[in-house]
C-alpha cells in the first residue's frame, strides 16, 4: 500500500499547493493615517472587481481610495482586488464588516445583489455600489453622467474626422451603454451634420483580442476616429497603428497611442468618496442614488492629445463650458431613432428615468445593437 | 464584397487564428502521446503573461518568447509530472492546470495589466511572396509567429506521420503496453511530447499577448484555450484540419464585426456565435467522412501507463 499511498499523498499536496498559489492572487493593500489616536478611526474598505493595474475602472477607483487616504483626517481604508462576483465577494465583504469597516465601497454593478443582502445582515455598516440603481437604507448606490464624457468625445471627433465615418466599439446593449453612443453620436453631429456612427457590438467588457478586431473591422469600413465602451486599450493601440484616431474613457489612455489619442472622459473619485464620508460622520448621509454631473469633478476630459488642433481645442472647451453651464441640453428633441421614429419631440427631453431604461439609438447611429 | 474588404477579413482571420493553431498543434503532440491536456487556458495564459513581461524587463520580444516557451514548458513539466508519474486523472490535473495557470499568470501580470509592450511582432511583408495576388496579401504579410505556426503545422504532420520518433509517439499513444515491450521508454516518450505541447501552447499564448494584441489583461485568452481543445477532437488529430478549424474560427470571428459594420441586419449575438459554431459544423463534417476510415482519437487516450497492472 505504502508506495501508491505516497503518490497519492504526493498529489494530493501539489494539488492543494496548486489551487492556493491560484486562489492566492487576491492582494491587499492597507494603509492607515494615525492622527488623533484618540477616536477611531474610519474605515473605509473598496472592493474591485479587476485589478488596480488595469488602467481602467479599477485603477481609477484605486486612485479614488489613494485621494481619500490622503485628505480625509482619522481614516483606515483598504483596497481588496480581483474579488470574484456573487458568493464571493458576500463573503469578502460579511468579513470586512464584522472586522468593523464603517463604510464598504463595491465598484461594480454585478456585486448589486451581494451588497444589497450583506447589507441587510449589517444595518450599521454603510454600502456604496458603483454602478447601481438599487438603493436600501443603508446602500447607496452611485455612478457619474458618463454619457457627458461621451457627448465631448463624440465632439472631438466629429471635428477630427475626413471621412465623416466614427466608429464605436460597443460592449452591451445596456441602458448605460446606449446612452453613451447616442451622447456620442449627437455630440459629433453637433459640430458635423454629416457624420454617421458605426457601432460593432462585441458582447465582452474585455477581449483585447475580440476589441482589436472589431477596431480593424471599423477602421477598414472607413471609420477614422474610434470610441469604445470596453475596457483595454486595444482600440487606441489599432486606431495608433493603422494612423486615425481613438477617444477614450476610463483613464487617460494617451500612453498608449501617443498620436491617435484625441481626449476621453477620465474618472475622479476621490473628492466624491471623501464627501461622503463627511456625509457619514456628519449624520447628514442620504443613501439615494447619486448620479453626478460632470460639472461636480467626478469625470474629467483627459488632457488633449497632440492630434487635437487650437481650434478644436478652442470648440471643446467651450462646449464643456456649456455643458456644464447648463446650457447644452443632450438629449434634447427633437430625436429619432434609427427606424426614424420620433422619439423625443422638439421642446422636450428625456428624463433621468428614460434615460436609465433607454433601449433605442439616434438615427445618425449605423448597426443593429441586438437589443 | 470588395477585393480589400475580402482580403482584410482572410488575414485578418490568420492572425487570430494562429494562436488558437499553435495551441491546438500542442494539443495534439501530447494527446496523441495518449495524455489529454484540458489545461491549455492556463497554459496560454502563462505563455502570454511570461513572453509579455519579460518583454518588458529585457526590452528584447525574442527573449520574451524565449521565457514564454521555458515557462509554458515547466508548466507542462508539472502537468507531466502529475498525471505520467504519479498516475493522476489527466481531467482533475489538467482542470488544476487551467485555475493554477489563470491564477499565477493574474499574479505576476498585476503589476503589467496596460503597460505598453516595448517590442512586439508586426506583420513583416515577404519580399517576392507577398505580392501574389491574393495569397500574397493574406498569407504571407503576417507577423513572425504566424509564420512559425504555418511552418509548424507541416512540421508537426510530417513529424508525426513520417519518422520514426513519430511513430514511437504514436504507438505509446495507442497501445504504451506494446510500446513498452518493443524497448520504447513510455514514461520519457511522455514527458518529452507533453511538455513540448506545452510549450507551443505556450507560444500561441504568447502570440496572443505579443503579436496580436500587444497587451496583457488578466484571462485575456478569453476561452481560446478551450476552443482549441474542440478544435483539436474534431480535427481528427490532424494538423492540416486544426489549421482549418483555427484559420476558420479566426475567418468567422474577423467576418463577424466586420458584417456589423457593413451593417447586415443580424443580431450580432448570433453572428458572434458563429465563430464556436461553424468550425464545429465543419469539423464535423470532416470527422463524418474520415470516420468511416478509421477510428479518429488515440486509442490509450487519457489513460495512465502503469507497468505493473499491465
Amino acid at each position: 500500500m505504502s508506495k501508491k499511498f505516497f503518490k497519492g499523498l504526493v498529489l494530493v499536496i501539489v494539488l492543494t499547493m496548486l489551487l492556493v498559489l491560484a486562489a492566492g492572487c487576491g492582494s491587499q493593500e492597507t494603509t492607515t493615517t494615525d492622527t488623533a489616536a484618540t477616536e477611531a478611526p474610519f474605515k473605509v474598505a473598496f472592493i474591485y472587481y479587476g485589478s488596480i493595474g488595469d488602467h481602467g475602472w479599477t485603477y481609477q477607483h484605486e486612485q479614488g481610495r489613494i485621494y481619500l487616504q490622503a485628505n480625509a483626517t482619522n481614516v483606515e481604508t483598504i483596497g481588496i482586488e480581483n474579488v470574484a462576483v456573487g458568493a464571493d465577494a458576500e463573503r469578502v465583504m460579511t468579513q470586512l464588516a464584522q472586522e468593523g469597516y464603517n463604510l464598504i465601497v463595491a465598484t461594480s454593478f454585478d456585486y448589486q445583489e451581494s451588497t444589497l443582502t450583506v447589507a441587510k445582515n449589517f444595518p450599521d455598516v454603510m454600502f456604496m455600489n458603483s454602478t447601481g440603481d438599487k438603493s436600501d437604507t443603508n446602500v447607496m448606490p452611485y455612478f457619474g453622467r458618463e454619457y457627458e464624457s461621451f457627448y465631448l468625445d463624440g465632439v472631438a471627433a466629429g471635428l477630427k474626422t475626413e471621412s465623416n465615418i466614427l466608429g464605436y466599439i460597443a460592449s452591451y446593449p445596456i441602458p448605460a451603454v446606449i446612452q453613451d453612443i447616442n451622447a456620442f453620436a449627437i455630440g459629433a453631429r453637433s459640430v458635423n451634420p454629416d457624420v454617421t456612427v458605426k457601432v460593432v457590438m462585441v458582447n465582452t467588457w474585455y477581449d483585447p483580442a475580440a476589441e482589436k478586431q472589431a477596431a480593424d473591422s471599423l477602421i477598414d469600413g472607413g471609420a477614422d476616429v474610434l470610441a469604445h465602451e470596453t475596457d483595454s486599450a486595444a482600440p487606441h493601440q489599432a486606431a495608433e497603428a493603422r494612423g486615425v484616431w481613438s477617444v477614450g474613457k476610463n483613464s487617460d489612455m494617451d500612453v498608449f497611442a501617443p498620436d491617435a489619442f484625441l481626449t476621453g472622459g477620465v474618472w475622479n473619485w476621490g473628492p466624491f468618496y471623501a464627501d461622503v464620508v463627511n456625509q457619514i460622520r456628519e449624520g447628514k448621509w442620504d443613501s439615494a442614488p447619486y448620479w453626478g454631473h460632470m460639472s461636480t469633478g467626478i469625470l474629467n476630459m483627459a488632457p488633449y492629445g497632440t492630434a487635437v488642433t487650437d481650434d478644436m481645442k478652442t470648440v471643446i472647451d467651450q462646449t464643456q463650458a456649456d455643458l456644464f453651464a447648463g446650457n447644452i441640453d443632450i438629449f434634447a428633441g427633437p430625436l429619432k431613432d434609427q427606424a426614424g421614429t420620433e422619439k423625443v419631440a422638439a421642446g422636450s427631453s428625456l428624463t433621468d428615468d428614460e434615460l436609465r431604461n433607454i433601449n433605442w439609438v439616434v438615427d445618425n447611429v449605423k448597426g443593429n445593437l441586438g437589443n | 464584397m470588395t477585393y480589400t474588404l475580402f482580403i482584410a477579413i482572410l488575414a485578418g482571420g490568420i492572425a487570430a487564428g494562429s494562436s488558437i493553431l499553435l495551441a491546438s498543434l500542442g494539443e495534439i503532440l501530447s494527446e496523441k502521446v495518449g495524455v489529454l491536456n484540458l489545461g491549455l487556458e492556463g497554459i496560454m495564459l502563462i505563455g502570454a503573461v511570461s513572453g509579455f513581461v519579460f518583454t518588458i524587463i529585457t526590452n528584447n520580444s525574442w527573449i520574451g518568447i524565449l521565457m514564454a516557451i521555458v515557462l509554458s514548458a515547466v508548466a507542462g513539466l508539472i502537468f507531466a509530472v502529475l498525471t505520467i508519474s504519479l498516475h493522476g486523472n489527466q481531467i482533475v490535473c489538467g482542470l488544476a492546470m487551467v485555475i493554477f495557470g489563470t491564477g499565477v499568470s493574474t499574479l505576476i501580470g498585476n503589476p503589467y495589466v496596460g503597460t505598453p509592450v516595448p517590442q512586439s511582432f508586426d506583420a513583416v511583408a515577404i519580399p517576392l511572396l507577398s505580392k501574389i495576388p491574393v495569397l500574397g496579401p493574406v498569407i504571407f504579410n503576417q507577423d513572425v509567429l504566424t509564420y512559425i505556426a504555418l511552418i509548424l503545422v507541416f512540421v508537426v504532420w510530417y513529424f508525426l506521420f513520417r519518422t520514426k520518433p513519430g511513430l514511437h509517439l504514436r504507438s505509446v499513444g495507442e497501445s504504451p503496453g506494446t510500446a513498452d515491450a518493443l524497448g520504447i521508454n513510455v514514461t520519457l516518450t511522455r514527458y518529452i511530447y507533453v511538455i513540448i505541447g506545452s510549450a507551443l501552447v505556450g507560444l500561441g499564448g504568447a502570440q496572443l499577448s505579443l503579436a496580436f494584441t500587444k497587451v496583457w489583461i488578466e484571462n485575456m485568452a478569453a476561452g481560446r484555450g478551450w476552443v482549441a481543445v474542440a478544435i483539436v477532437v474534431f480535427a481528427g488529430w490532424n494538423p492540416q484540419k486544426a489549421l482549418l478549424g483555427a484559420v476558420l474560427f479566426g475567418i468567422v470571428q474577423a467576418l463577424g464585426f466586420r458584417l456589423q459594420v457593413i451593417g447586415i441586419s443580424f443580431p450580432p449575438d448570433f453572428i458572434n456565435m458563429l465563430p464556436y459554431f461553424l468550425p464545429i459544423v465543419v469539423l464535423c463534417i470532416e470527422a463524418a467522412k474520415t470516420h468511416r476510415k478509421k477510428a479518429a482519437g488515440p486509442e490509450a487516450l487519457g489513460v495512465p501507463y502503469i507497468r505493473e497492472s499491465r
